[in-house]
């Protein structure tokens, strides 16, 4: 177990982490925003796919990474808005679309990609460019710190920016209060005289360009080619990450960073000859442990808050 | 609201069956008629023409590997000796698994004369089907049928790929190659076939160096190529001097750790320097070989059997480095990264296991806890 110690505590792993969520974070994030607007977005996963395969094939014709980090986002975007013109403008309802669109993505992306590449597998062909990893200029020269900091992809960074954007846009700002009392109560946002569809609709986009970012960090950043089905469930977990953050920006990434903890500690693990799929179910059952303490927090809260309600109630009685 | 609930039920029962059955063979009206003749009338000169081939790929094309291998031996049957070929594609997702039976099932009443297919997914589907209809004939490749008894499943020819004997002079190369004494495997999920490279590995890599410290991982999914990059990374930080990486479509993963720490790794079951070279040469220089598994080959040469009148069905076989069913890619890169000294020790092995000299352990018939044993030893 020598070696094990020594992975652990060093700045290698610590990078790793930091890598490992960056993913977990957008896709949080893009949960997050939706569901302060009222709306459970659960097709994450399907629009990072998307994004993912949009980003690689733009970037390999236009040989411009940066419009193809766009138009990957435009088309994160667009199945934001796609959803949204289903659930709330046709009023279907939001898990089925959600899975449908899902599906749509799962075989789509394979489909699309066999019509432009004329491979099924993956991009291989398509000599796609990636992001560049960015060093910052003084941190990097610092011996350990510098390892861990710099040298992390565009999208890493952006995913930091993004948690942070993310908690001043909500709670700072005339659009996120907008979107939080469309959510929490739309009847009431409305009989002050606001669009909640609109809002809605605007929440739902931005949660498609978060979860854009997500997928076009797989694609074009973390690996450097697009092969079907490469989320492998790091939209849903994102979803499991926001519900455990318990609604806030910084709560969300705090959880998706243990899933980074959890799934970075796993691949270090399997070298230690622990059975390897005792040690897959880690990131999962890591979700499932989460949820139920969050439940169980939740719940007791939730006990307190009635307790003092009687209290204050049997006063006011006496 | 009882009558609409009902409708509903029927129409969705009916729904998820045609879902069933269409997964596969969808167009089914199209299909040749049966008793259509077999090999037997082409004599002299070979020919395959009026014989009906279906391919049932377990998997989508575009596999890289296995079923892309399977799938131009198959259709070299049509290209070159006029046979009549149909692939059909069954997905490989949660979703696709279970229709693998009733679409193999439904492909047998459609009178193909062969049916191919493979992997150990398809072992319970062709068992089940040849006992159903035992005049339809299999060829199953990179799995092997189980009989019991020998009369059992006449129909069935199935395959087996000794890669642990390619994967033994993988290891061997790995262990000669070292300067750390540590080298990595990573497997994509832990089934028979994948155990198989795992075990040849290590026992190549303990043939040169007993002490050998061999780092083995799985990813846990066939396409997620982040995982593979992370795995690969940790075994690189780790000491290994060369990560193996058999593990579908997430194999890239494990090239760009290499390449980003300038070490270096294996291709699996084709090679993988024919799609770099081109498009990414520098990939290529860390990568002294692949470990092959000529899969087109064997099927290509069932066929051939079988139109010479030979009875190949009611058999399995097992086919390695002698019948030039495995191997290692000896390309530019290998006789360039590969010292000549390692180059002439893996002859020298090859000759061996050819010659039976040294027998490579499998991981075929190993149980769970002697295949732990042996990882950990």
């Amino acid at each position: 177990m020598n070696g094990f110690w020594s992975v652990i505590f060093s700045a290698g792993f610590v990078a790793t982490i930091i890598r490992v969520t960056t993913p977990i974070i957008f896709a949080s994030m893009a949960c997050l925003i939706a569901k302060k607007a009222g709306v459970r977005n659960i097709t994450i996963e399907g629009t990072m796919l998307v994004s993912a395969l949009a980003g690689v094939v733009a970037s390999a014709y236009l040989k411009n990474v940066w419009l193809a980090v766009l138009i990957g986002m435009l088309a994160g975007v667009g199945i934001g808005l796609f959803l949204g013109y289903f659930h709330i403008i046709m009023d279907t309802d939001i898990w089925l679309t959600g899975i449908a669109i899902n599906l749509i993505a799962n075989g789509g992306t394979v489909f699309a990609m066999f019509a432009i590449t004329g491979d099924k597998g993956s991009t291989a062909s398509l000599a796609s460019l990636t992001v560049p990893n960015i060093n910052i200029p003084i941190i990097k020269d610092i011996p350990i710190l510098g390892e861990i900091l710099s040298g992390h992809s565009f999208f890493t960074y952006l995913a930091i920016v993004s948690v942070i954007v993310m908690y001043v846009l909500l709670y700072k700002t005339p659009l996120g209060l907008r979107i939080r009392a469309v959510g929490e109560y739309s009847m009431a946002a409305e009989s002050v005289g606001e669009n909640s569809n609109r809002i809605k609709l605007i929440a739902l986009a931005l949660s498609g360009m978060f979860a854009s970012f997500g997928g076009m960090f797989m694609s074009m950043s973390y690996a450097s080619r697009f092969v079907r089905d490469m989320m492998a469930g790091r939209g849903f977990i994102g979803i499991a990450a926001e519900s455990m953050g318990g609604g806030h920006p910084f709560g969300a990434a705090f959880a998706a960073a243990i899933f980074g903890v959890a799934d970075a500690l796993a691949n270090v693990l399997q070298s230690f000859s622990i059975p390897s799929e005792l040690l897959l179910m880690i990131p999962y059952l890591a979700t499932i442990v989460g949820l139920v303490l969050y439940s169980i927090r939740r719940q007791e809260a939730e006990k307190k808050r009635i307790q003092k309600m009687r209290q204050s109630n049997t006063v006011k009685e006496g | 609201m009882k009558k609409l609930l009902a409708l509903v039920l029927s129409l969705s029962l009916a729904f998820s069956l045609t879902a069933c059955g269409g997964g596969g063979t969808s167009s089914s009206g199209s299909a040749p008629e049966s008793g259509s003749s077999t090999s037997s009338e082409a004599d002299g000169e070979k020919s395959f023409a009026g014989v009906k081939i279906l391919h049932l790929i377990s998997n989508t094309r575009g596999d890289g590997g296995n079923h892309d291998a399977a799938a131009a031996a198959v259709e070299k049957m049509r290209d070159e000796y006029g046979a009549e070929i149909k692939i059909v594609e069954m997905g490989n997702s949660a979703a696709d698994v279970p229709k693998y039976l009733p679409t193999t099932l439904d492909a047998c009443e459609e009178g193909w004369d062969y049916i191919v297919c493979g992997t150990a997914q398809m072992v319970e589907p062709v068992m089940e089907a040849s006992n159903e209809f035992p005049d339809q004939k299999f060829i199953v490749y990179d799995a092997e049928i189980v009989r019991e008894s020998e009369d059992q499943y006449p129909n069935v020819y199935s395959c087996l790929f000794k890669q642990n004997e390619a994967s033994f002079l993988a290891g061997a190369m790995a262990a000669q190659m070292s300067d750390t004494g540590k080298i990595g495997f990573i497997g994509g999920m832990e089934i028979p076939a994948i155990n198989d490279f795992l075990v040849g590995y290590i026992d190549g890599a303990r043939y040169i160096n007993p002490d050998i410290e061999v780092y083995s991982a799985f990813v846990g999914s066939w396409n997620d190529v982040a995982k593979c990059k992370e795995i690969a990374n940790t075994q690189y930080q780790q000491g290994a001097s060369l990560v193996f990486p058999a593990a579908g479509q997430a194999y890239p993963g494990a090239f760009e750790a290499g390449l980003a720490a300038q070490k270096m790794y294996l291709g699996c079951d084709v090679d993988r320097s024919i799609s770099y070279k081109e498009t990414n040469p520098e990939i290529c220089e860390y990568m002294p070989t692949s470990v092959l598994k000529f899969v087109g080959n064997s099927i290509e040469g069932a066929f051939l059997r079988i139109m010479e009148g030979e009875n190949i069905f009611g058999k399995h076989e097992t086919v390695g480095i002698a019948e030039n069913c495995v191997g290692l890619a000896e390309n530019e890169y290998y006789e360039k990264l590969v010292p000549e000294e390692v180059r002439t020790k893996l002859d020298e092995i090859k000759a061996d296991i050819v010659s039976g000299k040294i027998v490579v352990k499998s991981a075929y018939g190993m149980s769970q806890d002697e295949l732990n044993a042996f990882k950990n030893a």
